[in-house]
């Protein structure tokens, strides 16, 4: 126990009501406000701490992944420019899927606000997702981004997460043979990035080339709500 | 929990009774505390001063997760006349005859049920077949639920010359795959691969298991 000062009660000491519920007050008080270093070093393990992983009652989950055969064909509309919110569109697998197994890169929950001083203490969010694209023999370049869904329903482009990629150009000697391009993202979300509330995570796509396609045939996201103090 | 309020307040005009501050000090209870039994296990969150985060030093580890990895440095060489000699994976993917990579392959132990369970991995690969109707893809498997989606296909292509490794026309995988509500005990999770082409080199970074709690 630390900090807890009680004056001992010393001979020729008047012992009265008032300085008994002193004494009391004293040691409730700092019973109620026991400062870090009270705690034993390596006290604390599973038994007495929650996990760092959030439950946000994420719809389909906090994974989401897809899995199609033949490819499907995407048509993302043009490019808006950086940081631009509208005529992203999610990555989809064309399926009209609602599970975790298939559907659109999609995941939503209820409002969180990130940062540990906001009400539902989540530090920051991790991301990953993965593409799988059948490298097409043309090159037309497609653009990715993570987007949030604020409070009034609308997808937000997070402006440091858009990647520009050129799938036939990138292996140029295997266009068009069947083998995969993976694209992988991973990054950590904090207040930094998102400072208002939100509901919604997604992947999006456009392209620099009014009506260019690609094909993808599989696709994983994954977001971890997390902790990241032990308040 | 736990806040407390003491039985007994004192005042001057009243008798003074021993047993009011022994109540005071000690009144077990088995639902709400009410006196300075309370630090005899009853002290949780709201005892901690609100200012402080707890630091480090007062968690034990793999309170929040267990993470472990593997990993490999050397060329890993498959033969198909060795290992998959007359396999057919023009319709579909033999799971029985993917094979596990070291380096790729990972068992690991999650003392707890996990709420996730993240795995990762680095990987590349690449064949010598001329023939452009060969097929050499890497899978995930786990011990929970078989193989898995997390699949990427390395073709192969029709460059004339021999071996080509490493001209640019290897596969790279950088993937994640996410585990939901996983109980607790010995895992394993594993890159396999399977081939027909003649001979498939695999270059494995590593393979990062991280189960949260």
């Amino acid at each position: 126990m630390a900090d807890i000062d009680i004056d001992l009660v010393d001979d020729q000491d008047a012992l009265t009501a008032a300085s008994l519920n002193s004494r009391f007050s004293t040691l409730r008080t700092g019973i109620l406000a026991l400062p870090e270093y009270a705690v034993k070093d390596r006290g604390l393990g599973p038994d007495h701490l929650p996990s760092l992983v959030i439950g946000i009652n994420a719809s389909p989950g906090l994974t989401r992944r897809f899995d199609v055969t033949p490819p499907y064909t995407a048509s993302p509309a043009a490019y808006p420019g950086w940081g631009v919110d509208a005529d992203w569109a999610v990555v989809d697998d064309g399926s009209g899927g609602t599970t975790i197994n298939s559907g659109p890169l999609q995941i939503t929950f209820d409002t969180i606000q990130l940062g540990m001083s906001n009400a539902s203490r989540i530090g920051a969010m991790m991301v990953f997702y993965n593409l799988s694209l059948p490298i097409p023999s043309n090159t037309d370049r497609f653009y990715f981004c993570l987007q949030y869904r604020d409070t009034g329903a609308a997808w937000r482009t997070i402006r440091n997460t858009e990647i520009v990629v050129n799938p036939g150009r990138m292996l140029n000697t295997i266009n068009g043979t069947g083998a995969t391009l993976d694209i992988p993202f991973n990054t950590i979300l904090r207040e930094d990035e998102i400072g208002e509330e939100f509901n919604g995570l997604r992947v999006a796509h456009t392209t620099a080339t009014p009506a260019a396609q690609y094909r993808i045939n599989k696709a994983s996201f994954t977001i971890i709500p997390l902790h990241t103090a032990v308040q | 929990m736990p806040s407390f309020t003491y039985p007994n307040t004192f005042s001057d005009t009243a008798t003074s009774d021993a047993d009011d501050v022994m109540e005071n000090l000690y009144t077990p209870q088995t639902t709400t505390p009410n006196s300075l039994d309370i630090i005899n296990g009853s002290l949780d969150a709201v005892n901690k001063a609100s200012d402080d985060n707890l630091s480090r030093r007062k968690v034990q580890p793999f309170t929040f997760a267990r993470p472990s990895m593997v990993g490999a440095t050397a060329n890993l060489d498959f033969l198909e006349d060795r290992w998959w000699q007359g396999v057919d994976l023009t319709s579909g993917d033999p799971d029985a005859q993917f094979l596990p990579i070291p380096g790729g392959s990972i068992q690991y132990y999650q003392p707890w049920d996990a709420s996730i369970v993240l795995i990762c991995w680095q990987i590349s690969w690449g064949t010598d077949s001329g023939a452009n109707t060969t097929n050499t893809p890497i899978k995930l498997f786990t011990s929970t639920t078989g193989s898995l989606n997390a699949t990427r296909r390395q073709a192969s292509h029709a460059v004339s010359g021999g071996v080509r490794y490493g001209k640019g026309t290897d596969m790279f995988y950088q993937g994640h795959y996410a585990l939901l509500s996983e109980t607790a005990g010995w895992k394993q999770a594993s890159l396999r691969i399977c081939s027909d082409a003649e001979q498939t080199r695999v270059r494995v970074r590593n393979m990062i298991v991280i189960p949260f709690r």
